[in-house]
């Protein structure tokens, strides 16, 4: 007995030391200074100044890079997670969009996707809903994580929780799905599991990365 | 397209946990893929990936030629790619044909320890 409490002790002994070298040595430091990121998931970049926006999703933040420096400029949130129109809640995807001077954030856990104007210190909408309530008719969404826009601006959202991919045409809050069935995950080629991400090639066919299904699906266009 | 259905593993025909997309104007396509912590590119008509950022084999890490958890991926007029990385904390640059990358945001400072 003696002995097991002395091996139980020297394995929790070990357990700690080992989850303290992971936290800290293997993985990468976190935290909310101008300098520090927290598991952050999205990236977006001026073509024509090099700047960079990324995603703090864990801080629930977007931060601005110069190029050539590695301290952050809050741009947008920051303010905790929450679904009032100054905060962001674990945002995800994001695009710089030059023309208006703004940012596209998939707002995941406010369940809508919204458009920050650099300068401004608050979002409008774009999809979903306002309230961020999560929902699985046409006008609202479950988890968003991805959008991309065609070049007649024209908007796709992976509306992950409810795996589908929901189509917008310009300024419009009805969506209309376009791949897979509301609600339902599967693994056939009609549906989807979990998607995460969407992007369009020239002749806008669609490819779907499905987290869950561990695949990438081409939807030729329809 | 590229994987297999509900099918995980390390070789290059298969992903595990595909996160983000991107496609060139060659139609390459370009996988992030969170639990095999690598960066695939697949040529159009491929029927396998070539891993062009992190660890082929799949394991992860907090050194500049390894990532832990990408996310998303965007790519420059260049050809570099930068790579949003959950769990480094951090946002890696890298150059069109690099093995490793260079932190372009966050901390993702090695703390040493004295023990």
């Amino acid at each position: 007995m003696k002995e097991n409490k002395k091996i139980s002790r020297k394995c929790l002994t070990f357990f700690i030391i080992k989850n303290f070298i992971y936290n800290y040595m293997i993985l990468g430091t976190n935290g909310s200074a101008n300098n520090q990121l927290r598991t952050p998931r999205g990236v977006t970049r001026d073509d024509s100044t090099g700047i960079i926006f990324v995603t703090d999703t864990g801080n629930h933040r977007i931060m601005k890079y110069e190029v050539g420096s590695l301290n952050g400029i809050l741009i947008a949130g920051g303010q905790g997670p929450g679904t009032n129109v100054t905060q962001l809640n674990s945002p995800r995807g994001i695009c710089y969009d030059s023309l208006s001077n703004s940012l596209f954030i998939t707002n995941y856990g406010a369940n809508n996707i919204i458009r920050w104007k650099l300068g401004d210190t608050q979002w409008t909408l774009i999809a979903g809903s306002i309230n961020g309530v999560g929902g699985s008719t046409s006008t609202t969404l479950r988890l968003p994580t991805d959008f991309m826009f065609d070049i007649l601006g024209n908007m796709y959202v992976v509306d992950s929780l409810n795996h589908r991919i929901q189509f917008f045409s310009p300024n419009q809050f009805n969506g209309t799905t376009i791949a897979s069935i509301t609600g339902i995950s599967g693994s056939n080629n009609s549906l989807l599991n979990l998607p995460f991400s969407i992007v369009l090639d020239s002749q806008l066919n669609m490819y779907v990365a499905e987290f869950y299904n561990h695949r990438v699906q081409k939807f030729i266009r329809y | 397209m590229a994987g297999l259905t509900n099918t995980t593993g390390t070789a290059n025909y298969l992903l595990n946990g595909p996160y983000d997309l991107l496609i060139d104007s060659l139609n390459a396509l370009y996988i992030s893929e969170m639990y095999n912590h690598r960066i695939q590119k697949w040529t159009f008509g491929a029927s396998y990936g070539t891993t062009i950022a992190g660890n082929p084999n799949g394991t992860g890490g907090i050194t500049l030629n390894r990532l832990s958890n990408p996310c998303d991926i965007i790519m420059d007029p260049n050809g570099g790619i930068y790579v949003a990385e959950h769990s480094n904390h951090r946002v890696t640059y890298w150059s069109l044909g690099a093995s490793s990358g260079i932190i372009v945001a966050g901390n993702g400072k090695k703390i040493y320890l004295i023990y």
